[in-house]
């Protein structure tokens, strides 16, 4: 018996789906491989950075005679309604536009200290690694807890 | 119903691209923005956040140029069910994604995570309803 003209066939549709989702998930790893191995500014690459940032106390921190920079990893609006005074907003996603804020505030003396929300986030981390690998500076260090810590000292 | 199929497409297959493009830009800032959700594994990182990006742009370019619209289709759909879950669970968490920290910035954090929940939910909408769309098309009767 033939089937009617208007009659569908979910099994081939389902075969075909599968074939072509296969394809073009097939399609992607050439490029991601590629990207992965050359791409300058590869996740794979950014992993392998010695993640040699030195966490920091903030009682360490106040007992330091030399020049220290603060600089708030955490989003712009957020470094707009608080921060530590003197500090400088940075963030992965305005890099380029923030990172003269750091520059403008740096001697050779000067000791980076980056910090975010808490002890939970990571922001700090990878922007203390950026900061070391983009300007080959040596004493950038992450605040361990962050602005929560900060505050905590305020109360 | 033919004109509304080819607007949701390109308007899919557009948004896939440009989100697409912006990510394999900047993989290491991607895979920061992965590990500030707390869902995955380190090891998982750098693997998700290299893959992810290039594979929206090969089904953006696909559903663009209406090649294989079905597997395109069905990648749509399972990358915005992907972000739905992964925005909502960060919401019900309470992550501010911004920062991947809990709690106190969420003022600046949460009106942007629920535009971005709401733009998820969107697109997992528009993707499921070309998935159902290209299946009625491509299981249609074949060629005799």
């Amino acid at each position: 018996m033939s089937s009617s003209p208007k009659s569908v066939d979910p099994a081939r549709g389902g075969r075909r789906l599968a074939r072509e989702a296969a394809f073009l998930f097939w399609c992607t790893l050439v490029p991601a491989a590629l990207a992965g191995w050359l791409h300058p500014r590869s996740a794979f690459h950014a992993q392998a950075t010695p993640r040699d940032v030195t966490k920091i106390e903030l009682a360490a921190v106040q007992g330091w005679s030399q020049p220290v920079l603060w600089v708030d990893a955490r989003p712009a609006p957020v470094f707009a309604a608080a921060h530590i005074p003197g500090a400088v907003n940075l963030t992965e996603r305005a890099w380029e536009m923030q990172l003269g804020n750091v520059v403008g505030g740096w001697t050779p003396q000067t000791r980076i200290v980056v910090y975010c929300d808490g002890a939970g986030c990571q922001t700090s981390t990878a922007v203390a690694q950026r900061l070391k690998h983009d300007l080959q500076l040596e004493r950038i260090y992450v605040l361990t807890g962050g602005w929560t810590a900060w505050q905590a000292t305020k109360r | 119903m033919k004109a509304f199929h080819l607007l949701l497409r390109i308007t899919l297959g557009g948004a896939m691209l440009y989100a697409g493009a912006l990510k394999a830009l900047d993989p290491a800032a991607f895979a920061a923005s992965l590990a500030n959700y707390q869902l995955f594994p380190a090891f998982l990182l750098a693997p998700l956040a290299t893959l992810l990006p290039w594979l929206e742009l090969v089904v953006g370019a696909a559903l663009l140029t209406r090649r294989f619209p079905a597997g395109a289709a069905a990648w749509c759909t399972v990358l915005g069910a992907g972000f739905v879950t992964a925005l909502g669970t960060a919401w019900l968490r309470g992550i501010n994604l911004d920062c991947g920290c809990f709690g106190t910035s969420a003022a600046a954090g949460e009106g942007s995570l629920a535009l971005a929940l709401a733009r998820a939910g969107l697109i997992l909408a528009a993707a499921a309803t070309l998935l159902r769309l290209e299946m009625k098309v491509g299981s249609g009767p074949g060629p005799r």
